[in-house]
């Protein structure tokens, strides 16, 4: 594969390359939790000859069948470098370059993030907020202002969960009568797997990584909830109530509660069909509910 | 190749479980299916089969024309992923019962070019240039283990040479195996089961394995330099090494052994737990000498030599 890597990449990255560069070092890396499933891309860093860091990141898949990932992935990339384009966000992600699909073998090309991953504190965490605010308030900007109330939010998220008819139903009952929340919020992009994993840091600030779930979701705030559950879940609420007014008054939100718990609801719901193992026609709502339930009892928000 | 289809030449069984237990295994899929088997060995026998356990096979060149054999193959976990790849793979092992599981699993998971050979590794009955690959993982320390060569040395050099003469010409051998001077032999016992004897000159394991379990010290491993010389007198002109993070059954990070900026980028950059380990790695990140140093205690090694 690393011929045909190669080839490619000397046929159609000609304006970053010059002879010297070759031959080109390939370095295979995965995370612990980047998987090792058939389906899961397989990530390769590109180094120029003599270089110390790379400058592309190569993705493809262990089996072509399933090329999607790579598709979706890059795809999803692609959407990214056009929202933030001639803006000073286009930093924050990488940008797409080059798909090859040659009916054997599929890949994408996109330029290497600079930066490390390093361990979330809470001094960093602030940093990430900043600029993860200043990016969700562009574009908001750009959106035009029109914003959704929690009862259209859970309507757009329910019909979007792919779940029976039937569960969709229940689920508005128990959003309606236990959960209410008053707020209106904008629709704006989220990253959708916004982990520690995929966070990395250099001088130039912040760099956002592995695009899978762009677009997932559009609901102001997914992305802090998973960012705020994997950082430190017995102090989720707390961190919540800490930056959710300052992030919903950057993207011109209206959050005149401090009942979060609907709003949760929405999030784990999407993370909950987002979930691979979990085939949305096969779930019912009670397993949502009881999941949801167990997870962020009622005591949790007192 | 001469066989197509199964052949027996050899029995030799060793596992986690009893030859008699895994028999019962085989009897419980046919007979009570795939399900209750998985639960009731999921604690006694690793039968997964991670898909990226054959992640090295992007380093080289195969394709749907490719013919591979895997020689050890084991209960499978690198023939399954290779098979999905490449026109055909023969599973070659020396148990009967494990090359049973194996046909059993490729079935299972709808792999019908995956075909089982039992034969010892020095009499494996195949033609000359039969295959574009041969891979030997977790395999080359262990042919020692006979009684045909002088030392184990000679054997593993004679496994390789039957090796090269069964690979077409540009066809790649793949060895995936431990560093003598692992850091961690040193807290770990050796493939003798014993430790610090990969770390000891070869006479004084000889005499301490001999003293503590009977028999010669015949499982070597090799620093980088031992396997270039190794693989030279086998007929390897310029194999190339590279280091594998954890280790070569889970090729999570590999990187090109030569190229240390490489091992520098994965220390500082990749690795972001706090543990005592990977800040002692950062350190020596810091420093050449010190990152030289550090890939010489590296734990294990994908090697590939091209005919």
């Amino acid at each position: 594969m690393i011929k045909i890597f190669e080839k490619v990449i000397k046929e159609h990255l000609t304006e970053y390359l010059a002879e010297r560069d070759f031959p080109l070092s390939y370095l295979k890396f995965s995370t612990v939790t980047s998987g090792s499933g058939l389906n899961d891309k397989v990530i390769f860093m590109v180094f120029k000859n003599g270089a110390s860091l790379p400058f592309l990141c190569l993705k493809t898949v262990r089996n072509y069948e399933a090329r999607q990932a790579i598709l979706r992935n890059f795809n999803n990339l692609k959407t990214l470098n056009a929202l933030t384009l001639g803006s000073p966000y286009t930093r924050l992600f990488a940008q797409a370059l080059y798909l090859h699909d040659d009916g054997e073998n599929i890949f994408s090309l996109e330029t290497a993030c600079p930066g490390k991953r390093v361990k979330l504190d809470k001094n960093n965490l602030r940093v990430v907020m900043a600029d993860y605010f200043d990016f969700q308030g562009y574009l908001a900007e750009r959106g035009g202002g029109s914003t959704r109330s929690m009862e259209q939010l859970a309507k757009e998220t329910i019909t979007k969960s792919g779940l029976s008819g039937s569960n969709q139903h229940k689920l508005l009952g128990y959003i309606a009568k236990k959960l209410p929340t008053s707020i209106r919020l904008p629709r704006i992009i989220q990253h959708g797997d916004l982990t520690l994993d995929n966070l990395l840091w250099s001088k130039d600030g912040l760099c956002i990584i592995d695009y899978d779930y762009v677009g997932s979701s559009d609901i102001p705030g997914f992305d802090l909830f998973g960012l705020f559950h994997r950082f430190n879940k017995a102090e989720l609420l707390k961190l919540c109530k800490e930056y959710f007014p300052a992030y919903f008054k950057k993207i011109g939100g209206e959050f005149s509660s401090d009942n979060y718990r609907g709003l949760w609801f929405l999030y784990h719901l999407t993370e909950f069909t987002q979930d691979k193992s979990n085939n949305s026609r096969d779930i019912s709502c009670e397993q949502i509910i009881s999941d949801f339930e167990n997870l962020y009892p009622t005591t949790s928000f007192s | 190749m001469k066989e197509k289809t199964t052949k027996t030449i050899i029995n030799r069984y060793w596992g986690k479980i009893s030859e008699a237990e895994f028999e019962k295994a085989l009897d419980i899929i046919d007979k009570e299916g795939w399900a209750v088997f998985a639960d009731k060995f999921k604690d006694r026998l690793d039968f997964t089969t991670e898909e990226n356990r054959a992640d090295w096979r992007f380093f080289i060149p195969l394709d749907q024309n490719s013919v591979v054999l895997d020689a050890g193959a084991g209960l499978g976990r690198i023939s399954m992923p290779l098979a999905r790849v490449v026109k055909k793979v023969v599973a070659c092992d020396v148990s009967v019962t494990r090359m049973r599981f194996l046909k059993k699993l490729a079935e299972v998971k709808g792999l019908n070019n995956i075909e089982t050979v039992v034969a010892d590794i020095f009499n494996m009955p195949f033609e000359k240039e039969s295959f574009d690959l041969i891979v030997m993982n977790g395999l080359l320390e262990w042919v020692g283990k006979t009684d045909l060569y002088n030392n184990p040395r000679e054997a593993q050099i004679a496994c390789l040479k039957i090796c090269k003469g069964l690979l077409k010409k540009g066809g790649f051998l793949y060895v995936g195996i431990e560093n003598r001077f692992a850091l961690s032999y040193l807290r770990g016992i050796d493939h003798s089961g014993l430790k610090f004897t990969s770390y000891m000159p070869r006479w004084l394991a000889d005499k301490y394995t001999l003293f503590r379990k009977g028999h010669r010290y015949d499982t070597y491993t090799y620093n980088i330099s031992g396997y270039r010389k190794l693989f030279k007198e086998a007929g390897f002109k310029t194999p190339d090494f590279y280091l594998v993070y954890p280790g070569y059954n889970l090729p999570r990070i590999i990187i090109p052994y030569d190229n240390l900026r490489l091992l520098k980028y994965t220390l500082v950059s990749m690795m972001h737990g706090n543990t005592l380990v990977r800040k002692m790695a950062k350190i020596v990140a810091r420093s050449s000498l010190l990152l030289w140093i550090y890939r010489n205690f590296f734990f294990s090694f994908n090697i590939f030599a091209q005919k």
